[in-house]
């Protein structure tokens, strides 16, 4: 709970105002709750005694019916503004919560996977909304109504309340005994339907393997004693869960008994207490033994909260590591490129990523770089790209230390083509139009050529304006491909890299690509990562990269008479051609 | 960017659902029946349990306040003054007395007045040693009296508190029972609504396998699996709204029967209450409803967008759109948080709140009435009839408040059940037939094939060609080019309309889809695994022994399977093979296809990046796998396909070359430029 004070603080401070009216409306609406009780029992005790007159029924009704427009009322607007501070803060925290995402540096999110950073917007800050507002509002009015309720009591006959409140602290026990049970039992059930998602699962997507091998009804029979299984597990589950409220209702039932023996022994004793006065006093027992029920439960739910207050707490609170110096400028434009003694090293790696990389890219030139899978080829453009922290060494551009450029506009030199495509949930045309930069000087109509991916559009029934992604259709990988490089040939920047984003395009394809580029970028520095050696043939220089370090580097010939990993790579890809002649 | 309006298509009518539910509904009709009865019983019971308390207030506390008899001692006198009394009940004979609570200038006490007051008569003032009472015809009269000390008033109680004691008892009982049935009645319709759910899975696991292939290319795998397994739980909401409405009802009847046993005009007059509380529900609820319905589908889209830039913060931050997304976001963040304000106003002013309002204005209605009714020449009002009845009503009000709680949820309920439906009642696979023993030689023919999917370009055009049994056969061709299509016509996943495919001479429609399936060991792009044990996915479904596995692994060069694990081929394999590499995947299929020995193969090359090393363990093991065995590779590595017998080339959907890879190479056409644009010669 102090948590939340201690977290929300901004909040809080900033509405302070709402949280003070609710306060104050609670206690109105609580203490108007418990007037009808009171009215009741002084009715029934005027009728009793015979002391009524016309004039006090006229009163009785009036004064209910405006206790009960104020309770209406003042409940109303509190539900009112509970909510709708809720809703604030639910906005604020999304809001929050993307920016600084936006913020991070490649490493925050090789810490927190992104279906975790998902689940954290979504379902934590669903629940830090609604219990640093609903919740906690709520465990007030519970607070308030035990307060309330239990002074009426007492203000009756305290002897009487202390004897009929006496069982109640059972429900206490009845909660910390049944509750952990009840959820153990609940995770189980979630986990067997979690099972059985996954099997049904891999029986669709694997449907024609599935009628390939006329396994169908082997697999119905799997599926089918999976789900009879959560059946099971869910009924016994059943079977405990509703054992809460009837023993609930047995510990309540116990003190009215000895509200109403041990009160009809007041009234035959004559010990100031009267029949009305019984009456009443059930009533606000009721009042009170209903929130005793909650408040277990509210305050568990508060308390376990806490986890979900860290985890979003750990994203908004997050820094980047890689941050702007005060004197960072702009960048106007790249046209030499240097790595010195370059190396980075993950602080909880044994083994550096990269090691003592060395290279000079000139404007105009293509660098190319192979090497096989892990072998730190794209931690280092990486590092160009400000994604990783450089933890040895230098890079300059333009003979200045990269960090002397500001992030953003070092980014905004460089076009990057990514090796997992992402398209986002937009038409084909927005997409591309991601890529616009100020130095855009090509029509999106120039650049889907120069990509190889205007044979595609009559394929897609909208052209350009097609909806790819999650929302539309499913684009093929070459397409994908073809797709991310005519958004970064859009850029028309200083620099472009091609990360490895050539292998779902066939041959045919890439040759047509890499000679639209030389055409047409020939003033742009090239960087082409790659598996297949064809791809970098022509550039200016060539880097194998194997362990984090360069173990060979040079122009094709070079390489090729250097008989080493390039020569031998390049041979196996070519060995049909040998063979055919 | 996408338009907001996303309609939820209903196809089917409330009605026409609940019919369907109702026939799942009669497969658990003892469980149903169950839990009716304990519902009636003790919806009946809670009726009595107020009247309870009534009865000992009445009788043994109230009471007291009577006209009491003097008679001789027995069981039912109390003692007084050393002489004896007993409550009038109308038959007794002997001196009346009216013991009364009368309070003047503030002071109240009880007296035992000797005469026989009627219940209008008043006790205006004490006058000496006699008491004046005011008459219903407003005559006043004097009587003599005596005062009562508590002890005197704990004689007149006599043995209230053992009677007090008993009704307790009786009320405990009847609680006890009322709660016993409750857990009961919950219980049984708790399981009968699971029982639905499991039903209703079964139905569905039943028509997945007889799908057309077309329907799993068509909706998204997660969609499919959703409505299997979440929309059959969200369909017990119909349950829980029939069975709410439905003891709402017998709530409704239970309580009317005790509100007009106490007073019938009362209970004509909160019949007004109804109408309203109809319109209320109506206008409410609708409006709530589309709202509701609204702000989902915004969540909904505002968790896709969050999970999209999730993914794609890299690519965003690298072309520098974290300010443009963010307003994207902000947009929708904005208009969601618009609407659920609009939800809170109409909610609070017009929800539960006021629902409760009208249920305090009926029970200072109720007051107004029986405390004026005091006032009128009818029989005499007593002050637990006001208490009874406002109990009363508020179980008249909280059924209501359930059903409308539950409606909330009905909607949801109707959405995932019309799901399924949609599901349940697809279009299915025609002709699968039955396995029989056909094994056949593996000679295809393909004869004038033109195919599409939808309207619009043919994907295959004319495909003629014919093979030899045993022949290993390539396909070519760029994408869409109609490759792969010719392999699933052949697998029949779609169902030819133009032009024959022969398989030993004969139309291939003639032999059942199982048959013909039975008889093609097929390796798809994305090779399906299963969750259990290396063995377990090769078997795959066959009874065979760890040796005839391991032999066929070896067969293969999956040394490293039967070897290289610690645990062999009894290694786990996660759901769907998240812990294998892609390279592995693909040993492992073409372990269940030399297992099975068809003598048909079709391998759809993965197009994935695999390194040069996996690759050719590829080649080598299909090199095993293709002996004597009429095999089509649909290849995109024209080096797999280098030893073919045959190589079609594809585009557009016809074949434009065929020949082995020599022929082809000299040809200098398309197959020679394919092949030198991959090896960039």
């Amino acid at each position: 709970m102090v948590k939340i004070f201690r977290d929300l603080n901004w909040f809080i401070k900033k509405n302070w105002f709402k949280y003070l009216l609710i306060i104050l409306l609670t206690i109105l609406f609580t203490y108007s709750v418990t007037l009808p009780a009171q009215f009741l029992g002084d009715i029934i005790d005027k009728i009793d005694r015979k002391t009524i007159d016309r004039d006090y029924v006229i009163y009785i009704f009036i004064a209910m019916a405006v206790v009960g427009l104020v309770i209406y009322l003042s409940g109303a607007l509190k539900r009112y503004c509970t909510g709708s501070l809720t809703h604030k803060l639910f906005y604020n925290l999304r809001y929050n919560f993307l920016t600084s995402l936006f913020k991070q540096d490649a490493d925050f999110f090789e810490e927190i996977y992104a279906g975790d950073l998902i689940s954290r917007a979504t379902s934590d800050v669903g629940t830090v909304s609604r219990v640093s507002t609903h919740m906690v509002f709520a465990l007030f009015d519970t607070i308030m109504m035990l307060i309330i309720s239990s002074t009426r009591m007492i203000t009756l006959n305290l002897k009487l309340t202390l004897l009929a409140v006496t069982p109640l602290p059972i429900i206490f026990l009845i909660v910390i005994i049944l509750r952990p049970k009840i959820s153990q039992n609940w995770r189980k059930v979630r986990a067997q339907v979690g099972y059985l998602n996954n099997q049904v699962m891999e029986s669709v997507s694997g449907a024609k393997l599935v009628r390939g091998f006329v396994k169908e009804k082997d697999d119905e029979q799997k599926l089918v004693d999976s789900a009879t299984l959560a059946y099971k597990i869910e009924r016994k589950s059943v079977l405990l869960r509703s054992i809460f409220m009837p023993s609930f209702r047995i510990v309540t039932l116990i003190s009215m008994g000895i509200a109403i023996a041990y009160g009809s022994y007041l009234i035959i004793h004559q010990m100031d207490f009267t029949v009305g006065n019984l009456i009443s006093f059930n009533i606000y027992l009721g009042m009170f033994s209903s929130p005793l029920f909650q408040l277990g439960n509210q305050i568990t739910f508060i308390a376990q909260s806490g986890v979900s207050f860290d985890r979003i707490n750990e994203v908004l609170d997050a820094k980047p590591t890689i941050k702007d110096k005060n004197c960072a400028k702009e960048l106007m434009g790249i046209e030499k490129i240097e790595y010195q003694d370059v190396s980075f090293k993950y602080p909880k790696d044994q083994n550096y990523s990269i090691e003592n990389i060395n290279l000079t890219i000139k404007k105009g030139q293509t660098l190319g770089i192979v090497g096989k899978t892990g072998s730190g080829k794209s931690t280092l453009i990486r590092q160009l790209l400000r994604q990783f922290p450089i933890t040895s060494g230098n890079i300059f551009i333009n003979e200045k230390p990269i960090n002397r450029y500001k992030k953003e506009s070092v980014r905004l030199n460089i076009a990057y083509v990514p090796q997992e495509h992402m398209l986002f949930s937009r038409t084909v045309l927005d997409n591309v139009k991601l890529g616009i930069s100020p130095a855009t000087i090509y029509s999106i109509d120039e650049v889907i050529r120069m990509a190889d991916f205007e044979k595609d559009l009559p394929f897609l029934h909208d052209g350009l304006d097609t909806m790819v992604g999650e929302a539309g259709v499913t684009l093929s990988g070459g397409q994908k491909q073809r797709l991310s490089i005519a958004r970064a040939l859009l850029r028309n920047s200083d620099v472009i890299i091609l990360d490895d984003s050539l292998s779902a395009v066939d041959g045919m394809t890439e040759a047509n690509i890499l000679r639209n580029l030389k055409e047409f970028c020939s003033h742009q520095m090239k960087i082409i990562v790659a598996h297949r050696l064809t791809a970098v043939e022509k550039a200016d220089e060539i880097i194998v990269m194997d362990g984090g370090k360069i173990v060979e580097r040079g122009t094709h010939e070079q390489l090729m008479e250097n008989k080493k990993w390039y020569y031998e790579q390049y041979l196996v890809q070519e060995m049909e051609d040998d063979y055919a002649k | 960017m996408r338009n907001n309006k996303e309609k939820l298509p209903l196809k089917y009518s409330t009605r026409t659902i609940l019919k369907r539910v109702f026939k799942y509904a009669l497969k658990s009709t003892s469980i149903l029946a169950v839990s009716i009865v304990f519902l009636i019983i003790f919806s009946v019971l809670e009726i009595f349990q107020p009247l309870i308390i009534k009865k000992i207030i009445d009788d043994e506390l109230s009471g007291v306040q009577a006209v009491w008899v003097e008679t001789t001692a027995n069981e039912e006198t109390i003692t007084y003054g050393g002489k004896f009394y007993q409550k009038d009940d109308g038959t007794l004979i002997g001196d009346r007395y009216t013991l009364r609570y009368f309070e003047a200038e503030g002071k109240g006490k009880y007296l035992f007045v000797f005469a026989s007051l009627a219940e209008k008569d008043k006790l205006i003032r004490y006058e000496g040693n006699q008491i004046i009472v005011q008459k219903e015809d407003n005559t006043e009269e004097k009587y003599e009296y005596s005062s009562l000390s508590p002890n005197d008033m704990l004689s007149f109680y006599g043995n209230s508190s053992e009677k007090i004691g008993y009704w307790l008892m009786i009320y405990a009982i009847v609680a006890i029972i009322i709660l016993v049935s409750r857990y009961i009645e919950t219980v049984s319709f708790t399981s009968a609504s699971m029982k639905l759910t499991l039903d209703m899975r079964k139905s569905a696991f039943e028509k997945v396998n007889r799908l057309p292939i077309s329907y799993f290319a068509r909706e998204p795998h997660g969609k499919t699996v959703t409505k299997m397994i979440y929309d059959s739980e969200g369909v017990r909401g119909l349950y829980e709204v029939i069975f709410s409405i439905f003891s709402a009802v017998v709530s409704l009847v239970t309580v009317y029967f005790g509100l007009f046993t106490l007073e019938p005009k009362l209970a004509w007059l909160t019949f007004i209450a109804f109408p309203l509380l109809y319109v209320w529900l109506t206008v409410y609820r609708k409006a709530i409803n589309k709202l509701n319905q609204f702000i989902r589908e915004m969540n909904s889209r505002i968790n896709g967008k969050m999970a999209e830039f999730t993914n794609g913060v890299s690519i965003i931050q690298l072309f520098n759109q974290e300010k443009n997304m963010t307003e994207e976001y902000d947009e929708m963040l904005t208009n969601n948080y618009k609407t659920k304000m609009k939800h809170l106003r109409i909610n609070t002013l017009f929800g539960y709140d006021l629902l409760i309002l009208i249920r305090r204005m009926l029970v200072a209605f109720v007051l107004l009435y029986f405390g004026l009714k005091y006032f009128s020449p009818e029989a005499a009002v007593i002050g637990t009839t006001i208490y009874v009845y406002i109990q009363y009503l508020e179980r008249l009000v909280n059924p209501i408040t359930e059903i409308f709680s539950n409606l909330n949820s009905l909607e949801d309920s109707l959405v995932s059940a019309s799901r399924i439906f949609e599901f349940l009642d697809e279009e299915e696979d025609t002709g699968l037939g039955e396995v029989t023993d056909l094994k056949l030689t593996g000679e295809i023919e393909f004869r004038n094939v033109t195919f599409k999917y939808v309207e619009g370009k043919n994907v295959l055009e004319n495909v003629t060609f014919k093979t030899k049994p045993g022949q290993f056969i390539g396909l070519v061709g760029h994408t869409g080019s109609g490759k792969t299509t010719l392999m699933s016509l052949l697998e029949r996943y779609y169902d030819l309309k133009e032009g024959q495919i022969l398989v030993d001479g004969i139309d291939y429609l003639t032999y059942s889809k199982q048959d013909i399936r039975n008889n093609i060991g097929i390796i798809l792009q994305d090779v399906s695994i299963f969750e259990g044990t290396i063995k377990s996915n090769v078997a795959f479904g066959l009874e065979v022994s760890d040796e005839e596995i391991e032999d066929i692994l070896l067969q293969i060069g999956a040394h490293k399977f039967v070897n290289g694990f610690s645990k062999g081929i009894h290694t786990e394999v996660s759901f769907m093979g998240d812990n294998l590499s892609t390279g592995e995947k693909q040993l492992i299929a073409f372990a269940r296809i030399l297992l099975r020995n068809p003598s048909i193969i079709i391998l759809d090359e993965a197009t994935a990046n695999i390194d040069t090393e996996t690759e050719l363990m590829i080649q080598k093991s299909l090199m095993v796998l293709s002996k004597n065995r009429t095999t089509f590779v649909v290849a995109h590595r024209l080096s797999t396909i280098r030893n073919a017998d045959m190589i079609y080339v594809l585009e557009d959907g016809k074949i434009v070359e065929n020949g082995n890879h020599e022929q082809l190479y000299r040809k200098k056409g398309k197959y020679r430029a394919m092949y030198e644009a991959q090896y960039n010669k």
